[in-house]
């Protein structure tokens, strides 16, 4: 119970503490490969302790959802993370949920969110919001395909047992139905975390937006964890690619150097999809919002394609 | 011990007579009929739920015979495990709704026949009761038919509306088409064995040919289908529903559909045995397609209670893709996976009713407080209806399955099922039909939470739109208590799954021989792995991390400056004209499904340069497909035909005298 109880703190310390990190090096590859010095990687850190310091205006016409929607969207996101193997494969919490309870803890975070950019009766929270539920109807099957494409060979929903199988397997990247569910998560992925091609985290005030138009009505402590639990979701959402892809070298057991030795990788792993995840989004421009369910659905049909493959193997 | 639960069953039915009959004799003073007919209603489902569970706690069926009309026609109640699950549902929404009513009907008081309406509606409880307790052929469909009935007339309360006629006549026609369904398959079940009472047909017909067992499926599943909302045979759901009272559509979307569900795994489950595979695989498709179509013409409504009816034929999709899975599992012999479909099909039926009767009810007290559904002309209600609010939010989030309310858990469940198709069973198809579906289910999913913000954001948030949603003030304390009471148990039953298992483990015990374990948590335990769920667990997590932040952050930075101020709008004073609306909210989606929903649009710029209209009148109009592709067609072919057979009506009496001899002569060489 201890052992639990300090791997789930441990965890948790984790996905708060490094999310920011991330963040900070996607906008500073994303930086550098746009002829820029940009901004340090620690930039995140010092705005989310800016906002926390700062006052907060609030709209005359929200109601009590605007003040909780920040912190139910951060707490569901943590929540989140416990279910989502980082670096230590099971940390005992297993027992209580699976991948489609991460689905849809996230939903949580998106459902309040859809209301508070509703709450204040501007235009472009409405904007964005119905945006939001629009795209992310069509992102969550492709979620769920392309994960169950992975699934579909441990026969399990628990990730810590999915994860275990598939390092006990060994390399099976020489399984083609393995390489077109990457693509079709990284499709999804993409879309998740509200990127380019699909969503521009860093306009404000353009047509084109769909997340930040949501956080449009939000200052001070409440915009800063707002964006600390996007930066949170967009490393789980990494965490999650990573190790349903790449699971080499996570601790199994208790092992403090072994675990020491995980995390290393893991941070290195984040970070190299990290600067991947810039360099799409450097490379590409942001397509037309109409179009972005044409993406996701062909990331719908490599997944098909994969369990196709897996299922006549 | 069962002659108690006899008692207290017999007694549940009796004081729904009792406020039949008291509401009629005191219609002269609604309040007297109102409060009469709503407190005997209640003690009738507090009597009706114990029985119940009594029964499912004991594991005794219990049995009463009310009049022996003939041999073989008998009026007996006979409550076994499936029945009594079904009792449960429709006593404890009873006693909810019926408190409600106490202060919804106060609406109708010196405008409309209180009286009657209170009598209709402890005779349509009756009539639910009835349906899923009678054990013989013949009085089942005598009540199905009182219940199809009963709820035609309540649907017709407010008939001086034409729109309302309108709805009523085609709920009529529907259900009717479904009755005759169900009349021809019992019709078949007692040609080929010669019985009429349930028992017998348990008895004899696993033995029967396969073809007619294929036979007999089928038009149960045409004949409930069609009452239980199924797409395509849904029409009447998003018609009727919205027309009706809206205490009496919370009953009708949340338990009568569900009588359907009951008659369907009577026939499938206890008449018919072990099935082929098919079976499932239609089901299932059905199941699929209800539910995906359903919520996406429910995301394009802007009527409160139209968007309900259509999740509901949604949440029937869902427990169809359970059932479809179940009768899979079960004709490839699969218990424990079997079980563990049924269960998220029965959880699901429980929860379904608790929030969608919590729901409809909630669009009923702003029906009452604000005399529209549309919501396009409210907002910002939360302020002075802060108590509907919460309780709305409440059950639309387990309407969205999210956690930690109970729609989550019979959603794990079903997901659990469908994946498990292709984990479990070795056939390519099931494989990729596993996935897809449960694709589809998360789809669903997400919609259903898209249009829970359409619907709560735009009725309950921001500025009032009209003046009638300025002016508003909470319902009387009887509604919120009725809906407070499913509220708790939206977090009850997702809390702990146990008390539910406790009663569908015996069902299923029965069936499969299997069942789930687990009290704060459901656990399903395979042989090499098992899986599990515990939203107690996952609230307690929630609870701890709110806490520890609101702490840390109060400890290190300080309690939050907050100033209020006008809401940004590029600089101008925010009217609610500028706003989004429901119909602009749901527009995304429209676009990207365009080709399901047909939709006509039409823009009319007036004034002298477009560029600077005076005024813009858009127009959008939806209508499904399915409605324009195949009922307008059958509709027109109908109306054909009847033109061509009218040659024949010529009205001369000796016409007439020959059609007589010449059906008596053919008769009479048939019979020879």
């Amino acid at each position: 119970m201890g052992w639990i109880i300090f791997v789930a703190f441990l965890q948790t310390a984790t996905i708060i503490c490094i999310a920011p990190f991330i963040q900070g090096i996607i906008k500073k590859t994303k930086a550098r490969m746009q002829n820029r010095i940009g901004s340090s990687v620690l930039q995140p850190y010092y705005d989310l302790i800016k906002f926390m310091k700062k006052d907060a205006v609030l709209s005359l016409h929200s109601s009590w959802l605007s003040v909780a929607t920040p912190y139910i969207v951060f707490v569901s996101i943590v929540t989140a993370g416990l279910f989502i193997p980082t670096y230590i494969t099971n940390n005992g919490l297993s027992f209580m949920g699976d991948i489609i309870l991460v689905v849809y803890l996230f939903g949580i975070a998106r459902f309040f969110t859809a209301f508070s950019a509703l709450d204040a009766g501007g235009s472009f929270g409405g904007m964005g919001s119905s945006r939001e539920i629009a795209l992310s109807a069509i992102a969550e099957p492709a979620l769920l395909l392309a994960v169950f494409a992975v699934l579909l060979s441990s026969g399990t929903t628990k990730l810590p047992d999915l994860i275990a199988s598939l390092t006990s397997d060994g390399w099976s990247w020489f399984s083609p139905s393995y390489g077109l569910a990457f693509f079709a998560m990284l499709i999804v992925l993409i879309a998740e975390t509200g990127r380019i091609p699909v969503d521009n985290p860093d306009t404000h005030l353009e047509l084109t937006m769909v997340h930040e138009g949501m956080l449009l009505e939000y200052s001070g402590r409440y915009l800063g964890l707002m964006m600390w639990a996007a930066q949170m979701k967009q490393l789980l959402l990494l965490s999650l690619f990573i190790n349903l892809f790449f699971p080499w070298g996570i601790a199994a057991s208790g092992n403090v150097s072994q675990i020491v030795l995980s995390f290393l990788l893991y941070v290195a792993k984040l970070v190299a999809l990290g600067m991947l995840l810039a360099f799409i989004e450097t490379m590409y421009a942001k397509i037309r919002l109409f179009k972005v369910p044409k993406l996701l659905g062909s990331s719908m049909i490599l997944s098909l394609m994969a369990i196709l493959l897996r299922v006549f193997e | 011990m069962e002659v108690f639960e006899i008692w207290l069953f017999v007694l549940s039915l009796l004081f729904f007579v009792l406020g039949a009959f008291g509401a009629i004799f005191f219609s002269r003073r609604a309040k007297w009929a109102n409060f009469l007919a709503h407190s005997s209603a209640l003690i009738g489902g507090l009597l009706g739920a114990a029985a119940a569970w009594l029964v499912l706690s004991t594991k005794q069926s219990i049995s009463v015979t009310a009049w022996t009309i003939m041999s073989d026609i008998v009026l007996r109640f006979r409550v076994d495990m499936l029945s009594a699950f079904f009792l449960f549902v429709i006593s404890l929404l009873t006693v909810a709704v019926s408190l409600y009513s106490i202060g919804y009907v106060t609406e109708y008081y010196e405008k409309k026949p209180v009286g009657l309406l209170g009598s209709g509606f402890n005779i349509f409880l009756l009539s639910m009761v009835a349906v899923v307790t009678v054990d013989n052929s013949v009085s089942f469909l005598i009540a199905w038919e009182l219940m199809s009935l009963i709820s035609f007339f309540l649907v017709m309360f407010e008939h001086e509306k034409p729109e309302i006629r309108k709805a009523g006549y085609v709920y009529v026609v529907m259900t009717h088409f479904g009755t005759v369904f169900i009349i021809l398959s019992f019709l078949t079940l007692f040609f080929f064995t010669n019985r009429l009472d349930f028992q017998s047909f348990t008895q004899a017909a696993s033995d029967l040919p396969t073809s007619v067992k294929n036979m007999i499926f089928l038009m149960s599943l045409i004949g409930f289908g069609t009452k239980a909302g199924i797409i395509p045979l849904h029409v009447w759901l998003p018609r009727a529903h919205p027309a009706a009272p809206s205490h009496v559509s919370a009953l009708m979307s949340a338990v009568m559909i569900k009588t359907a569900v009951y008659g369907l795994l009577r026939v499938s489950y206890d008449f018919l045995g072990d099935g082929t595979s098919w079976w499932g695989a239609v089901v299932l498709g059905i199941g699929v397609i209800s539910a995906a179509l359903g919520i996406l013409f429910g995301v394009a409504e802007n009527d409160m209670k139209r968007f309900l009816a259509f999740s509901s034929a949604e949440n029937i999709g869902i427990i169809f893709m359970g059932l479809g899975a179940s009768l899979l599992f079960r004709s490839y012999h699969e218990p424990l996976l079997g079980a563990l479909a049924l269960t998220a099909l029965l959880y699901h039926v429980l929860n379904h009713a608790i929030f969608k009767g919590l729901l409809f009810m909630g669009a009923g007290s702003v029906l009452y407080a604000t005399h529209t559904k549309n919501i396009n002309e409210l907002g910002g209600l939360i302020r002075q209806m802060p108590w509907t609010a919460s309780l709305f939010l409440i059950g639309g989030m387990s309407l969205a399955a999210l956690p930690p309310f109970n729609g989550f858990i019979s959603e794990w469940a079903t997901f659990q099922s469908l994946l498990h198709l292709s984990f479990s069973l070795d056939h390519p198809v099931w494989k990729t039909a596993g996935g897809l579906a449960a694709a589809a289910l998360g789809l669903t999913g997400a919609f259903v939470a898209g249009s829970v913000v359409k619907h709560f954001g735009t009725a309950f948030l921001a500025l009032p739109r009209t003046p009638r949603a300025a002016h508003v003030k909470e319902v009387p304390i009887a509604m919120r208590l009725g809906m407070m009471i499913l509220a708790f148990g939206t977090l009850i039953l997702g809390m702990w799954p146990g008390f539910v298992l406790h009663m569908t483990n015996r069902i299923v015990e029965s069936y499969f021989h299997k069942s789930l374990t687990g009290r704060a948590m459901l656990y399903v335990p395979f042989q090499h792995s098992s899986e599990s769920i515990s939203l107690g667990g996952v609230l307690v997590i929630l609870l701890f991390l709110s806490t520890l932040i609101l702490i840390s952050l109060r400890a290190s930075v300080g309690k939050s400056n907050n100033r209020f101020d006008e809401t940004w709008n590029c600089g101008t004073p925010i009217l609610p004209s500028m706003e989004y609306t429901g119909t602009s909210y749901s527009h995304p989606v429209l676009m990207i499904f365009k080709r399901l929903y047909g939709i006509e649009r039409s823009v009319d710029v007036q004034g002298e340069y477009a560029y600077y209209p005076k005024r813009i009148r858009h127009r959008l109009k939806t209508e499904s497909m399915i409605e324009s592709k195949l009922y307008r067609p059958l509709i027109h072919g109908t109306v054909l035909l009847s033109q061509r057979l009218r040659a024949i009506q010529s009205g001369n009496l000796q016409s007439y005298l020959a059609y007589m001899i010449i059906t008596l002569i053919v008769l009479l060489l048939w019979i020879r």
